[in-house]
């Protein structure tokens, strides 16, 4: 809470060219990262050979994992072509086609969301709400609170609901 | 001698003319026999019996030829691969996926199937392919690899390609009893030169005959005289076919009248065109292993990998000369036989006028061209097919898959394929020999699936990947150990439980007494108590006490549940010891479980086979994703940093010797008693991979997930291109400073503070004493520069 409320204050210029030299000068100090060192499955028997005892243990570790954003595939040409094929064809009515161009789609990335509202709506149109709904709960997985896609996710659930 | 000249003396007499007298005589006596009753019956009889005879012949010949020709094998196919910008894929991998489908490397790309490479450059003329979705056309185009990566795709013009889809590769069939195999090809889409070769060196009247040729066998005596050796048969096509296509190989008089008449017969009913297509594809020109090649489209794959349309006059012409004989000339058992014969072919080529004499100067210069002896025998991958043929056993009949043609589009991956092949039998020698293990001991199997489509992409069933028995990656049921644990944890941290990864769970001894009065007691691996630990660490460290008093706490029924839906059909007893892996599984099946993890919560049937189309192409079946919300997103979201805390900080920890720091992944490492199993079980954000290593006859190793499987894996996972798994928190998921040592808040200048994720409104109370780490005004100010 203290942090929040003085993070919106701005030192002036100088003060902070000072700040930014102490922070330099200070010495380092590494995340407060818990190295047990305890195993519970211990190597037992010797090791193979050319395994030195802890040999580049040190190099894999790594502070325990904090969220990291992978940068999806989703606006790469390949996506888009094959988003609009699948949009096409469930623009012209063919769902079971516009479904396998879908799956091609999340073969390549699997957290696309579009791809995912194309197999919900395509379920829809076959009867299958419940697998539409399936489809629907997971795409929103991969959306923003409040966006369009997930709006479109939210309207197929609540009509699956109803039903 | 003498019997011979006595018929012709007969003859001879029969020639001289007839005196009147004679004449009168003869006919007299005819027409006494004619008078005779019974000749004139036995006459007509014989006369009926041939016609009888002929028409059911007659019947059988078209029967036959207008019913279905042949059983033809179920062919199946890998994945197709995609190209795209962004594409992760080594030079390596793609030039031997190209090599695996025959493209050849040319100095300039002027055809479909080859191919130029300078460095990272290439230069692709692609062949079209008959998708289950839609024709795809050849494409020749350019692409540009950097870093394991496609960064350019273009075609040739310059203009940018989205996406070009190559041809799968075969990766075998479900074949008839008798073995044949071939590739069924139009007339219309063979070479012309390949059906006038044919026909010049086989039976050079083949369009004006009717079957038989007593100028053709003349012909053919006369051109073996001048060859000075057999180059021309006496058969016409016509009689060829009908011995092979319709009658035994057996030689007698009988059955050369019969292949004459039906000869005959089938110049009656049929136009050349559908003879001379019948027996482009019937004729017999080689043997790989059990299987026979037949027709010329196949064999053209056979020896050269390439399709029969791309083949140059010189290859055409060694397939015509197989056919007079495929063992005798086999180009690689007997090169200069076959060499022989191939310039014999090419020498009729030019005297019948189907190439100059240039042509052929040149094409005789060029060697056989066949596949390397090594690369011929295509790799077999005999656990991944039988997963197919379980799987396609349950919507078609035997019959059906081995005779009907079909073909089936599988998800299998070559690279991520020969990867687990060689992570496994690698490892497996390397830990035989490290623990002094008797070679040959240690046993494996290993299962590779994409993540979120649940595809499987690889399967090893044996140490030896060739080996087509024992398929251990789906029928070696073997307990789990500690791979089950996951389950535990993700019960206790369901909505109705009370945990959260900071929650204190007790490492203390443990025992469960029964109600006959048995009583349990599960030891941690390394013999020690840890006291107090986070029930995340416990997880991490695959603690067995702290898991087996928490299971008891959240109650066998509910574990099993939990088990059952993460995807789990295996009977799951509900007995104490299941907490800690006396269930039995297999590598399949496992997957299937930590499948349902990778995928946040959403269970998926594993699959092989994407879609079954029939021989002429018509779509039969497709086995499309599906998928089922079995875990809240952020209760599966806190088990998988359990799971990744396995990794970071522990039995996973090793990992990391192969693997780049970078990479984010999950897993859990499983040692049953006595170490009779060695598990892992992980994934990244691309694929996950099961691998169990341990003996045939369930008996000790020296090894534990840690150092066994972990081993495969992690070399596996080091030599694929795969992605970090996508750590971005759901909605309703928080991250806190929490004290590793008490679980309570703490803050990020505070010693042993770690951040955890906590579900919304369900964050540990109270705060933990701090030790500042670093002076605290100096911590903030760092703190307000590292905001900016």
């Amino acid at each position: 809470m203290m942090t929040e409320v003085i993070s919106r204050w701005r030192p002036p210029v100088a003060l902070a060219l000072l700040v930014a030299l102490l922070t330099g000068c200070a010495s380092s100090t590494h995340a407060p990262v818990r190295d047990t060192g305890s195993e519970a499955e211990p190597a037992t028997g010797g090791r193979p050979a050319g395994e030195a005892p802890g040999s580049n243990e040190s190099r894999g570790r790594q502070p325990s994992p904090i969220p990291v954003k992978t940068v999806p595939l989703e606006h790469t040409d390949a996506l888009q072509d094959i988003l609009q094929q699948a949009r096409d064809l469930y623009r012209r009515g063919q769902w079971s086609a516009a479904i396998a161009a879908a799956e091609r789609g999340l073969r390549i990335e699997r957290r696309s969301a579009p791809f995912y509202l194309v197999l919900a709506e395509c379920y829809l149109q076959l009867g299958a709400d419940d697998r539409a709904a399936e489809f629907a709960r997971q795409g929103m997985r991969y959306t923003h609170q409040g966006d369009g896609l997930w709006r479109a996710f939210q309207q197929i659930l609540t009509t699956e609901m109803a039903e | 001698m003498s019997s011979r000249k006595v018929p012709a003396k007969k003859t001879k007499s029969r020639k001289r003319k007839p005196s009147t007298r004679q004449k009168a005589q003869g006919q007299g006596a005819l027409a006494r026999l004619w008078g005779n009753r019974w000749l004139r019956w036995s006459v007509a009889g014989i006369l009926a019996c041939t016609l009888i005879g002929v028409l059911v012949i007659d019947r059988g010949v078209v029967a036959k030829f207008e019913g279905k020709k042949w059983s033809l094998p179920a062919r199946v196919y890998a994945r197709p691969l995609e190209l795209y910008e962004g594409l992760r894929i080594s030079a390596e991998a793609f030039t031997q996926e190209l090599k695996a489908l025959g493209y050849r490397p040319s100095g300039q790309v002027t055809a479909p199937g080859q191919i130029w490479r300078s460095g990272d450059d290439f230069e692709i003329f692609s062949r079209d392919f008959e998708f289950w979705d839609q024709r795809e056309s050849a494409r020749h185009f350019r692409m540009r690899l950097k870093a394991g990566q496609i960064t350019s795709l273009r075609d040739v013009r310059g203009e940018a390609l989205p996406l070009v889809r190559l041809q799968p590769r075969e990766i075998g069939g479900i074949y008839p009893a008798h073995m044949e195999d071939r590739l069924l090809v139009k007339l219309t889409e063979i070479p012309p030169l390949l059906g006038e070769t044919l026909i010049a060196v086989e039976d050079r009247d083949f369009l004006d005959h009717h079957g038989l040729s007593g100028r053709g066998i003349a012909r053919a005596a006369l051109a073996n005289l001048r060859a000075g050796g057999v180059v021309q048969g006496g058969s016409t096509l016509t009689q060829q076919l009908v011995k092979n296509f319709y009658l035994s190989h057996q030689r007698s008089l009988g059955r050369k009248m019969l292949e004459a008449l039906m000869s005959l017969l089938l110049e009656l009913h049929y136009s050349k065109a559908e003879i001379l297509e019948t027996y482009i594809n019937e004729v017999y020109l080689g043997q790989s292993g059990r299987r026979a090649i037949h027709g010329f489209a196949l064999a053209s794959e056979h020896y050269f990998q390439q399709p029969l349309q791309e083949l140059g006059t010189s290859q055409l012409a060694l397939l015509v000369g197989l056919v007079k004989g495929a063992s005798y000339y086999n180009p690689w058992r007997h090169p200069e036989r076959a060499q022989r014969r191939r310039d014999l072919v090419l020498q009729v080529m030019t005297d019948t006028g189907l190439i100059s004499e240039r042509e052929k100067t040149q094409a005789q210069g060029q060697p056989l061209a066949v596949v390397d002896r090594r690369q011929r025998r295509s790799p077999s991958f005999p656990a991944f097919l039988d997963l197919v043929k379980r799987q396609l056993r349950t919507d078609y009949r035997e019959e059906d898959l081995r005779t009907e043609g079909l073909r089936i589009f599988t998800s299998f991956d070559p690279v991520v394929q020969a990867q687990a092949q060689r992570s496994l039998q690698g490892q497996i020698a390397r830990l035989e020999q490290g623990y002094k293990m008797p070679a040959g001991e240690l046993q494996g199997a290993s299962v590779v699936t994409a993540v979120g489509s649940g595809e499987v992409l690889a399967v090893v069933g044996d140490r030896n990947s060739n080996f087509a028995g024992f398929n251990r990656a789906l029928d070696a049921h073997r307990q789990v150990g500690s791979l089950i644990k996951p389950a535990v944890y993700l019960t206790a941290l369901q909505a109705d439980q009370n945990f959260h990864l900071a929650s204190p769970l007790s490492d203390s001894p443990v025992v469960v007494e029964g109600r006959d009065g048995s009583r349990w007691q599960p030891r941690n691996f390394s013999r020690e108590d840890h006291g107090d630990v986070l029930l995340y660490q416990a997880l991490a460290h695959s603690y067995n006490q702290s898991t087996a008093r928490l299971g008891m706490q959240l109650g066998l029924h509910r574990v099993r549940q939990t088990v059952e839906a993460l995807g789990v059909t295996s009977q799951v007893p509900e007995v104490p010891s299941m907490l800690l892996g006396s269930v039995e599984m297999s590598p399949l099946e496992v997957a299937t479980m930590y499948h349902t993890l990778a995928n946040e919560g959403f269970y998926t049937p594993l699959r092989a086979i994407r879609t079954v189309l029939s021989a002429d192409g018509t779509p039969l079946k497709r086995y499309p994703l599906s998928v089922e919300q079995r875990f809240a997103p952020e209760q599966v979201y806190l088990l998988n940093y359990g799971l990744q805390a396995v990794m970071h900080e522990g039995t996973g920890r090793s990992a990391f010797r192969r693997l780049s720091g970078d990479l984010r992944i999950a897993g859990k490492t499983g040692t049953t008693n006595d170490q009779r199993d060695s598990w892992f079980s992980g994934f990244t954000g691309d694929h996950l991979a099961v691998v169990w290593l341990g003996r045939d006859d369930n008996g000790q190793t020296p090894l534990t997930g840690a150092t066994g499987a972990l081993q495969v894996w992690s070399d596996m996972m080091a030599r694929l291109p795969t992605r970090s798994m996508d750590t971005t928190p759901p909605e309703w998921v928080t991250y806190q400073y929490v004290d590793v040592d008490s679980g309570k808040p703490s803050g990020s200048n505070c010693r042993s503070a770690q951040q955890l994720p906590f579900i919304v409104g369900r964050e540990p109370e109270g705060r933990s004493p701090c030790e500042h780490i670093e002076n605290p005004v100096l911590h903030w100010w760092k703190g307000l520069w590292r905001q900016r």
